[in-house]
């Protein structure tokens, strides 16, 4: 058993060693970053694919016929293709470049259901989503005059299923849920809600932002009609993500944006749009971003997505049983299935403090409502701490953060 | 008193070794200060539920990025003032509660301590000078206010700012002449 330890412990060194931030520190303390689900770091093969594309290959894509273009068009549409290999889409008309999730999800809102949707039409969303699948589907009922519904979510942080049920009507349009939650790592049976919302003809968008990081997502096989992802939540660049489609959908949809690049044709009396994906993709991507999702995409192939969760699993269940060793200290969000976010509340403790004193000793943690802040009420609170663990994070870090946090409990209790 | 950059580059292998915690080794001290501490133990005008009738003003403020809410107090009174014979309004009582951070609380506390009894006009300043002292390190000059010196670290900490200001904005709001809010008694 030893043997197995010390092997594992190699191998979290062998990943540490990809992601030079790692090396920093911060008030003089090695810095421990426990704030992945904010924003992930980026491993070396990242930031490399990115310099080398800039130093090597910079060049407008699509439209030139010389070679730069040539080669920045090839890193870039190759980086839409392993994305699309990757999520299992059919093809890579199917993957749409975004900034974000977020981006994504407001695309969906406003080329796919505004155009069909009449007053009194209903959209469900879950009680534990992110403000970015919350506010699109607000403005589009201040635009529409449909109404939005919510799925409970339970003590525990899981979702209402028997509700669910109960909520889908004949006047359901959409049914928009997030995959794992950001605030208190739950993963939802995304699978059967799919199937669910077929049955009753519902179009169905999964946002899956912090799911892309943690488990082997197949489109085809969830049965979603959209899924969204963020570059920068699972080891990519910022300002990329993508939109995943199912091309009939995406076939009979109006553009998003208008511009460059998504058309076929251009005259004052009349245009005509480019195919998918272009047709969704108007103006000068970001180029630099889709290389290094791309590059990301490689990364966590490379690592394995198996070995990844068996080790995020455990330091959830270690994370777990450390924290609650602290006297006062309640986990918000227990759900049987979660990804290693850890929201949690300490008696006396304010959240805000908790995460200055912890910062004075290396460690970056979030405090606050965590975008989700129906969510973070709904367990009758103002606001969590959240410590979320990525692939680089260790026992040893969990270990030294538990006198971090009983001397926050000691200052101020 | 001990102050330290708050970060440093250093270059280092990517193992994770953890030091022992040692409070005086990290600049915290200096952010929470025992008054700061003890003002949070035991917070000066903290009443629950909070008085209402005649006099008494209330207003709610919160900060829902980092979920400070606090609701603030204020029995006004009007007394006349002997120089111009016109009835000055006068800070008679204060009170607060709500679900905040340290910081948040403690400046609540000493507001409601250093404020009380003072005229509706020196308190406006005075909410004035320590918002301009937090954010943009102005001095302290009204006498009244030397004790909140004390949150002089959090010009290091621009995402606490409004932890300490919270408060006296909400005074402010209280005290200007279209009030944003009015609360209920909590």
């Amino acid at each position: 058993m030893s043997a197995v330890i010390r092997e594992c412990d190699q191998q979290v060194q062998r990943w540490r060693a990809d992601f030079p931030i790692l090396t920093r520190q911060v008030h003089g303390r090695p810095l421990v970053y426990f704030d992945s689900a904010a924003t992930a770091q980026r491993p070396r093969q990242v930031l490399q694919a990115m310099d080398d594309y800039y130093r090597q290959h910079n060049a407008n894509v699509h439209r030139g016929v010389h070679s730069l273009s040539g080669e920045a068009t090839d890193l870039f549409e190759s980086a839409r293709n392993k994305l699309a290999a990757h999520i299992n889409a059919r093809n890579a008309r199917e993957v749409i470049f975004t900034r974000g999730s977020t981006e994504a999800i407001n695309l969906v809102a406003q080329a796919y259901l505004r155009p069909l949707l009449q007053a009194g039409d209903e959209i469900l969303i879950s009680h534990m989503e992110h403000h970015s699948n919350i506010v699109p589907w607000q403005m589009l009922r201040a635009q529409t005059g449909a109404v939005l519904k919510v799925i409970p979510v339970t003590d525990v942080g899981e979702l209402d299923l028997q509700a669910l049920r109960q909520l889908i009507s004949p006047r359901t349009r959409m049914l928009g849920l997030v995959h794992v939650s950001n605030a208190i790592g739950t993963i939802n049976p995304v699978r059967e809600v799919c199937k669910l919302a077929r049955q009753h003809g519902v179009t169905t968008i999964i946002d899956g932002a912090q799911a892309m990081p943690h488990l082997a997502v197949d489109v085809q096989d969830i049965g979603c009609d959209f899924y969204t992802m963020s570059g920068h939540k699972m080891y990519g660049p910022t300002g990329i993500g993508a939109l995943y489609g199912r091309e009939a959908l995406l076939e009979a949809m109006p553009p998003w944006q208008g511009g460059g690049e998504m058309i076929r044709s251009v005259s004052f009396a009349t245009t005509t749009w480019n195919d998918l994906p272009a047709k969704f993709e108007a103006g000068t991507p970001n180029i630099a971003g889709a290389i290094g999702l791309g590059a990301a995409v490689d990364y966590i192939r490379a690592v394995g997505l198996d070995a990844i969760a068996a080790h995020e699993q455990g330091l959830l269940q270690y994370a777990t049983e450390k924290l609650l060793q602290i006297d006062g200290l309640k986990i918000i969000g227990e759900a049987s299935n979660k990804v290693s976010v850890l929201s949690f509340v300490i008696d006396g403790v304010h959240p805000h403090d908790l995460g200055t004193i912890v910062d004075h000793h290396g460690f970056a943690i979030r405090t606050g409502h965590h975008c989700t802040m129906p969510l973070i009420k709904r367990f009758g609170l103002p606001a969590t701490a959240r410590a979320s663990l990525a692939l680089y994070n260790t026992r040893h870090e969990i270990e030294s953060f538990i006198p971090a946090l009983q001397q926050a409990c000691d200052m101020l209790r | 008193m001990k102050s330290k950059a708050l970060s440093r580059h250093s270059s280092r292998p990517a193992t994770c070794s953890a030091e022992p915690v040692d409070s005086a080794d990290t600049g915290l001290d200096a952010i929470y200060q025992q008054q700061i501490l003890q003002h949070n133990r035991q917070p000066v005008g903290f009443q629950k539920p909070l008085p209402h009738g005649s006099g008494w003003q209330q207003l709610h403020a919160s900060n829902p990025l980092c979920g400070d809410e606090i609701v603030l107090a204020v029995k006004m009174h009007r007394s006349a003032s002997a120089a111009a014979g016109k009835p000055e309004p006068i800070l008679q009582e204060l009170g607060f509660n709500g679900d905040s951070c340290a910081i948040c609380t403690a400046s609540a506390s000493l507001l409601c301590q250093q404020l009380q009894g003072l005229s509706s006009q020196r308190a406006t300043a005075m909410a004035q000078q320590f918002i301009a002292f937090v954010l943009c390190q102005q001095p302290l000059t009204d006498e009244r206010l030397q004790p909140l010196a004390i949150f002089a670290q959090l010009h290091q900490l621009p995402n606490r700012h409004h932890c300490a200001t919270l408060a006296w904005q909400a005074l402010q709001d209280l005290l200007g002449s279209h009030p944003q809010q009015t609360g209920t008694g909590t």
